[in-house]
């Protein structure tokens, strides 16, 4: 639906640039009114195919089976379910790229680092406290010193 | 006359130190990112491709070609080792690999799959420089509706091999990186296209924020709950290949090189089927000892393993002549192209012959470093393996996004690798391949601008594409190779009937 949705709204959005050009020449709008066409219509059809499958299977649901493979369980400790720590790391890494202009990108990234070490992955204060600096001893070795890029 | 005076000006640059230097870091950088499984080629050609933006455009080349083919190797270590791919392509080598690691005979799996992909990236180098000339020269004959039906053939010949069964999948990625090519402003008529008024969406989403994104940033979400493996320990005694297991060596590396350059050259075929039909004919040849194949056969290291490198040199075809992508690695080293300023294609090769052929007798340095480098040190190399994946991914997200933030010093490119890396995650999780995005993105302008130009030639008719026997054969030859792998799904199971390992394998597939 997520698909049938993009796709509509960017060929709807695609008539205001114009479908077609003078003498059914190129508009602005041609192309992105195509594959916008094309990506609903594939949204259609996995649509169209999810609910044919759950029908014949006689299962309910129409959600598509994850296709990358989850953990392998060989993480030393699993502090916590898998989709919190994503939902975590991503909360993480926002609040990094935010304070980033103000404390600095390779500090930000330390104190991310620290955080997903210690809490995320569960391991011990000093392992954490030894990825934080070694992040921060790359960042600026390789992009500050090395590239000479200005991080903020 | 011309094109050796070309072939020894690309051998002056490619001999040079630094680009020495650069291919040794490659296939180094490579070998280690190919073992790790959260980390495929693709992925790391994407992570470490800010890091060369700063570099002479042939020496960057050579390092992520590098990385590349070193990670295709890298793979193979971990596959025996550990019995976990670290790249699609290097699956099959688990049916005899593993198995051979858990007779004590480690050395002499990895020692043939080293040596067989020497002779298959020799071999096919070697046809790869008789035909690229010849390819160009087929190239330089397209018009504006050739470009066009050959930009179709690439995006549905990747969305078809990519998509994981569902080739519907592959080309809504396709789309949706068609799509987002149109944001910025339209080279036609110069008006802004889905910009919401925000002045950085003018020049359009940059190729490499979307790629890192998209590939790397994604692929941590995806596997940041993995651990550290526990490789097998080979000693520098157990790395001696035996008389025989060389003796058996040869003549799969040679039939697999052959294979593999065929499926290579294909565009979006790519190595992963190279390797697979290649172990299916060694099987189909061994005979009476075709049982034997699955409990540690050393045909079934050299062979898929030559394919497998055959394949990644015969991929460089396409992606040079034609600008079309012969596999996924090869569409985000498309982008790396693009970075530098140099428009894979028909005319690369007539602009920049010191670039193309500097290029590919890299190749041949770099397999030579690969065969010097492994044949001692795979055990050594093996050792990364031990570090759980807790503790790198904070290091690749940091490479990730300070990269990104390199390419244009604002933070905007963070937060659009940050978001494609939400996407990316997002799609994967739900059976939709990346790759065809990149290659949505990169092939979108170029698509467009040979529409209009078409349309411009026609008058508007459209069936200037159907009238064209260039564009109708590419577009009938775009047509066969997506109903191919269904076909091939259906003619040739090898690949889901393979004899299980003795280990659970987890295969990385991108």
């Amino acid at each position: 639906m997520v698909l049938v949705a993009i796709g509509a709204l960017w060929s709807w959005e695609a008539g205001g640039y114009g479908y077609l050009g003078e003498e059914g020449r190129l508009a602005a709008g041609t192309l992105p009114a195509l594959a916008g066409a094309v990506l609903a219509l594939c949204g259609v059809a996995v649509c169209l195919s999810a609910l044919l499958r759950a029908r014949t299977s006689g299962r309910g649901a129409t959600r598509e089976e994850p296709a990358g493979k989850e953990e392998s369980g060989e993480s030393p400790r699993p502090p916590m379910d898998a989709r919190l720590r994503r939902v975590l790391l991503l909360c993480g890494l926002l609040v990094c790229l935010l304070t980033a202009p103000l404390l600095g990108f390779t500090v930000s990234f330390a104190l991310l680092t620290f955080f997903v070490v210690k809490v995320l992955e569960g391991r011990g204060l000093l392992l954490a406290v030894g990825c934080a600096g070694a992040i921060f001893g790359f960042g600026y070795l390789i992009f500050e010193t090395l590239l000479q890029v200005p991080l903020p | 006359m011309e094109t050796l005076t070309e072939i020894l000006a690309g051998l002056q640059a490619a001999v040079s130190p630094v680009n020495i230097l650069y291919c040794f870091v490659g296939v180094t950088l490579g070998t280690i990112i190919g073992m790790l499984p959260g980390l495929g080629s693709a992925t790391g050609v994407a992570l470490l491709l800010p890091l060369t933006l700063t570099l002479d455009p042939l020496s960057a080349l050579i390092m992520l070609a590098g990385i590349y083919y070193g990670s295709q190797y890298g793979a193979t270590i971990s596959t025996v080792l550990v019995a976990t791919p670290g790249d699609s392509s290097s699956a099959v080598v688990l049916f005899d690999g593993y198995p051979m690691a858990q007779q004590g005979r480690a050395g002499g799996a990895l020692a043939s799959a080293a040596i067989a992909s020497f002779v298959g990236g020799t071999t096919s180098l070697i046809v790869l420089m008789a035909a690229l000339p010849m390819l160009s020269a087929v190239a330089l004959q397209f018009g504006p509706p050739e470009t066009v039906a050959l930009a179709v053939l690439g995006l549905l010949s990747i969305a078809g091999f990519t998509g994981g069964g569902s080739l519907v999948k592959g080309i809504a990625a396709a789309a949706f990186g068609v799509l987002i090519a149109t944001i910025g402003l339209d080279a036609q008529s110069g008006q802004a296209r889905y910009t919401f008024g925000r002045v950085e969406l003018f020049g359009g989403l940059g190729y490499i924020e979307v790629i890192i994104g998209i590939i790397a940033v994604a692929e941590v979400f995806r596997q940041m709950g993995r651990g550290a493996e526990n490789p097998m320990t080979t000693g520098w005694r157990d790395m001696m290949i035996t008389r025989d297991e060389l003796r058996r060596t040869w003549r799969p590396a040679f039939r697999g090189s052959a294979i593999g350059f065929v499926l290579g050259i294909l565009p979006g075929v790519g190595a992963t089927l190279a390797s697979f039909f290649s172990y299916d004919v060694e099987k189909r040849l061994a005979g009476p000892r075709r049982h034997l194949f699955g409990t540690g056969m050393v045909e079934g290291v050299a062979g898929p393993e030559s394919a497998n490198n055959a394949a990644t040199n015969g991929s460089f075809a396409p992606t040079l002549t034609l600008g079309i992508p012969g596999s996924g690695t090869t569409a985000v080293l498309l982008g790396a192209f693009l970075v530098f300023g140099l428009q894979p294609g028909p005319l690369l090769l007539e602009q920049q012959p010191t670039i193309v052929w500097g290029l590919i007798i890299s190749f041949w340095i770099g397999n030579l470093i690969l065969l010097v480098l492994n044949l001692p040190l795979a055990p050594a190399f093996a050792y990364v393996l031990r570090v759980p994946y807790g503790l790198m991914y904070p290091f690749i997200l940091f490479l990730c996004l300070a990269g990104a933030y390199s390419l244009t010093n604002r933070m905007w490119s963070v937060w659009v690798t940050l978001i494609f890396g939400v996407i990316g995650f997002l799609m994967q999780r739900y059976g939709y391949p990346v790759i065809p995005v990149i290659l949505g993105l990169i092939l979108g302008p170029i698509m467009e601008t040979g529409l209009a130009r078409s349309l411009s030639i026609s008058h508007g008719d459209p069936t200037i594409f159907l009238t064209r026997p260039g564009s109708l054969a590419l577009l009938l030859l775009a047509a066969a190779l997506v109903m191919a792998p269904p076909l091939i799904r259906r003619i040739y199971p090898t690949a889901k009937s393979q004899p299980a390992p003795q280990k659970e394998a987890r295969v990385d597939s991108k």
